[in-house]
């Protein structure tokens, strides 16, 4: 077992690596009441092109597989998992986003008990005809629900503009088509390409004690057999550095449009340590043109055009990347030409000072990341998979530096071409009656 | 573990009721300041604009745009300005979160800093005229978008229906027109008398000395005040004449189901405890009743929960449907809702329910914002229990309670959201 003290946030993680590949991590935190778990694997719904380990055969799975196959996973041949948890009284939950699906519990009693619920109900997959069939109208409503949902909406479709091929471009749920042709075997093929401990992580943080805990864990993985870990071969298709549609429009039911930028990344083939970097320097950059503490944001405020709502934020995976910003706005042409026009100029005027403010916000909001089980648990999932430690963010901020980010603003908005995406609400006519 | 969660009260020189948490486990210090206002139509559009106007500028920072950078450099505090609404009371909230310096290169103390930007933004704003008519303006339109949301639009919808009699029936932020009606001088008349006599608590979590924050709020905090406005006036009803339907046709893919019960339960009341288990049981987990049968047996739902309001005695349950399934899931929730009544509890629903609860509340003493939101309740409802004397209160309640609670649950309005029929 290996052990990490960082001074700054004064906690300590510890690491082992099990036999069969499983990478475990714990960090306990005194005078909590909870424990909180999340096991994850770096399966999301971008891997849907891929080598059947078995017949080594090349597969392409249906849109929403990945998602599907979390909500199935609950099932149990006896009792399901939310069951298993209930009857200790905690709570379980999973996630399913673009690299990755995740399952968690939140627990302040019974701890051990909810692990090994929680290690066995992934590692135990029990799908039947009959059970995949009677998820298709659950998910079918998750799917119509974020159909309705404008700001989901203005946001998918910004990717769809963005992207030619690349699977980021699909919905994670699917469409209501797509979930239909997913069978049993579809779902155990995944399974079985994607759930090996060596694709796997579990991380650990609250009450608990550490040497107990990692036995229990080394204990319940040596009861399992697995086959060696061979790693997983991913197919993604070549994806255009330029942009697919340079502007999406859509109606719904809305009182005022809702309009997002996109800008595509083009520079993508980096390693783990450099992505990072390129991510956070991003939003430090992105901060440093249109966050709050700006002119250029407190002019569009001003003038209407831009309310509390609007933000900004770069997204950095491997394989792709994009910095979008936008809300509500009465204008959206109007306001795209101002976005435009602010963010070429601002470049010359990037100074220290702002960027030491910056930064003393990044490292404030990196310490109260650690207040919350959530956050930090599903913020050192993300960067364990990009191969960062969490832990190490801090170290990285300090190699971020003004001469990086005017850098970063020449390729990120000028080479790039900048997509928009608008929903609208003409004809807004809710009709009532009683 | 009792003195983590327990809060204690302390009078300033200023009549502020001061209640800190001392918390070592948290990395940030938090502190909230809560005016707390009845709601009523004649100042519910003063309250929702007042804190957004003070936010705009004062003295020492006079554009918002000073303000964010002021956070920025206390390395990235977190400040909060908002309206609330709890029963028939409205409330406005400043909060103001922050790193302890503890952790941070320099150890800076960081408290004196925060808690002088809470007084420039309380006690010298500019409150000028385009600051007064701009943010008018985004109120407005905040309140004609909540459309967007189709969810949220539907609770609110069913909440207006249900109460539109009362004062509950009133939205946080007010009305378009009486936003329109608002004058300058109204606005800092209101501003003067808010100052002067209404109830003012701050709340405070973190690793703090109670002393030196005594001190402090004494030192920042010094007005003449006098905590003369009563907050607390909300109507509780607990009977329903008959049940209204309300449907709402928009453009959506998916029905928004929104139904709205009495329950005459408040904080205040004995049964308080059983209601939290009676709405646990019905529809608040995963092995709640709505959750198996709406959407595990029956296939109709993602989503179908119910949630107490603790002040007024409501309790909602909302699910998204196909608009197909509109009558099939309300007969199904209702049968729900009626085998509570007639005593159709099993011994697992009763026991995993109560582990459920436990672990919530034990879980909300985690969160530095859940320690303060759960403390406000009960100072709003005069039962400021720590999060331990609610955890005992829970284990006391006996099944004939939930059972009694269930007979005193009365459907009041069914909303729904429907498909529009395109012409």
């Amino acid at each position: 077992m290996d052990k990490i003290y960082s001074d700054h946030v004064q906690e300590t993680l510890y690491y082992q690596r099990i036999d069969n590949g499983l990478q475990v991590y714990l960090m306990p935190r005194e005078n909590y009441n909870r424990q909180y778990a999340i096991f994850a694997t770096n399966y999301g719904s971008i891997d849907n092109h891929f080598i059947d380990p078995l017949t080594e055969q090349t597969v392409k799975v249906p849109d929403g597989i990945a998602h599907f196959l979390e909500h199935k996973l609950f099932e149990g041949a006896e009792e399901n998992a939310f069951a298993k948890f209930a009857r200790m009284g905690a709570s379980t939950n999973a996630f399913t986003n673009y690299t990755t699906t995740a399952y968690l519990f939140s627990s302040t009693d019974y701890f051990h008990e909810s692990l090994l619920s929680l290690l066995d109900f992934v590692q135990e997959p029990y799908f039947t005809e009959e059970n995949v069939e009677k998820e298709k109208g659950i998910i079918i409503q998750e799917i119509k629900m974020y159909e309705d949902d404008p700001g989901y909406q203005v946001f998918f479709n910004m990717l769809q503009g963005l992207y030619h091929q690349h699977p980021v471009k699909i919905d994670i749920g699917g469409t209501v088509e797509s979930i239909q042709k997913i069978s049993k075997d579809d779902l155990y093929l995944c399974y079985q390409t994607f759930y090996h401990p060596g694709n796997m992580v579990l991380f650990l943080t609250g009450n608990f004690t550490v040497e107990k805990t990692l036995d229990l864990i080394i204990k319940n993985q040596q009861k399992k057999d697995f086959t060696p870990w061979n790693g997983i071969k991913r197919i993604f298709p070549e994806e255009p550095l330029t942009v697919s549609q340079h502007q999406i429009n859509k109606q719904m039911d809305v009182n005022q449009p809702l309009f997002r930028l996109g800008f595509k990344e083009t520079e993508i083939d980096l390693p783990g340590r450099e992505l990072v970097k390129q991510e956070i320097g991003t939003n430090i950059l992105l901060d440093l043109i249109i966050g709050r503490s700006t002119q250029l944001y407190q002019n569009l405020y001003e003038e209407g055009l831009v309310d509390d709502d609007f933000g900004q934020h770069y997204v950095r995976e491997k394989g792709y990347g994009y910095a979008f910003m936008g809300g509500k706005t009465k204008d959206p042409g109007l306001l795209n030409k101002r976005l435009l026009s602010g963010l070429y100029q601002a470049v010359s005027r990037l100074t220290e000072d702002d960027f030491n403010r910056i930064l003393r916000k990044y490292i404030g909001d990196f310490i109260e990341s650690f207040n919350n089980f959530e956050v930090i648990a599903s913020e050192f999932i993300n960067y364990f998979e990009k191969g960062v430690s969490y832990f190490d963010l801090l170290e990285i901020f300090q190699e971020i530096n003004l001469d990086y980010l005017t850098k970063r603003h020449a390729v990120i908005f000028n080479k790039a071409e900048a997509v928009n995406s608008i929903i609208s609400g003409n004809n807004l006519d809710s009709e009532r009656n009683n | 573990m009792e003195n983590l969660t327990a809060f204690k009260s302390y009078k300033t020189d200023s009549n502020i009721d001061l209640h800190i948490c001392k918390n070592t486990k948290f990395k940030t210090n938090l502190i909230e300041i809560y005016f707390l206002l009845p709601l009523k139509e004649e100042t519910v559009n003063l309250t929702a604009l007042l804190p957004y106007v003070l936010y705009r500028g004062s003295k020492a920072f006079p554009t918002s745009r000073d303000y964010e950078k002021r956070l920025e450099e206390l390395y990235g505090a977190d400040l909060g300005v908002s309206v609330l609404k709890r029963g028939e009371i409205q409330l406005i909230k400043f909060s103001l979160e922050l790193v302890n310096e503890r952790f941070l290169p320099d150890k800076e103390p960081l408290l004196d800093k925060a808690l002088k930007l809470l007084h420039e933004l309380i006690f010298h704003p500019l409150m000028l005229t385009k600051y007064i008519d701009q943010e008018r303006e985004f109120i407005k339109k905040e309140i004609s978008s909540l459309i967007n949301d189709k969810y949220s639009y539907a609770v609110e919808r069913c909440n207006q229906e249900m109460c539109k009699n009362e004062p509950y029936g009133l939205y946080k932020l007010g009305s378009i027109t009486g936003l329109d009606n608002i004058t300058e001088t109204d606005l800092l008349q209101f501003y003067q008398q808010l100052l002067a006599k209404s109830q003012l608590k701050v709340l405070t979590v973190g690793a703090i000395s109670e002393t030196e924050l005594l001190d402090k709020v004494n030192q920042h905090f010094k007005f003449q005040h006098q905590q003369v406005i009563t907050f607390n006036q909300t109507k509780i009803i607990d009977r329903v004449d008959q049940v209204q339907e309300v449907i709402d046709h928009l453009r959506v893919q998916q029905g928004k189901l929104v139904m709205g019960f009495r329950t005459g339960i408040t904080r205040r009341d004995r049964l308080y405890y059983a209601l939290m288990f009676y709405n646990g049981i019905l529809g608040s987990f995963s092995h709640s009743k709505l959750f198996l049968n709406v959407r595990e047996k029956a296939s109709l739902a993602y989503f179908v929960n119910s949630h107490i309001e603790s002040t007024k005695g409501l309790l909602e349950i909302t699910s998204g449907i196909d608009t197909d399934d509109y009558i099939k899931a309300r007969e199904l929730i209702i049968k729900e809702v009626e085998r509570m009544a007639s005593g159709e509890i099993s011994q697992n629903e009763f026991d995993w329910t109560k582990k459920g609860l436990i672990n919530r509340l034990q879980s909300s003493a985690d969160h530095i914002r859940g320690l303060s939101g759960h403390y406000l309740l009960g100072l709003i409802n005069n039962q400021p229990d720590s999060i331990n004397e609610m955890i005992k209160k829970l284990n006391e309640v006996t099944l004939d309670e939930v059972i009694e609670v269930a007979q005193r649950v009365k459907l009041d309005t069914i909303y729904f959201m429907d498909k529009k029929v395109e012409k």
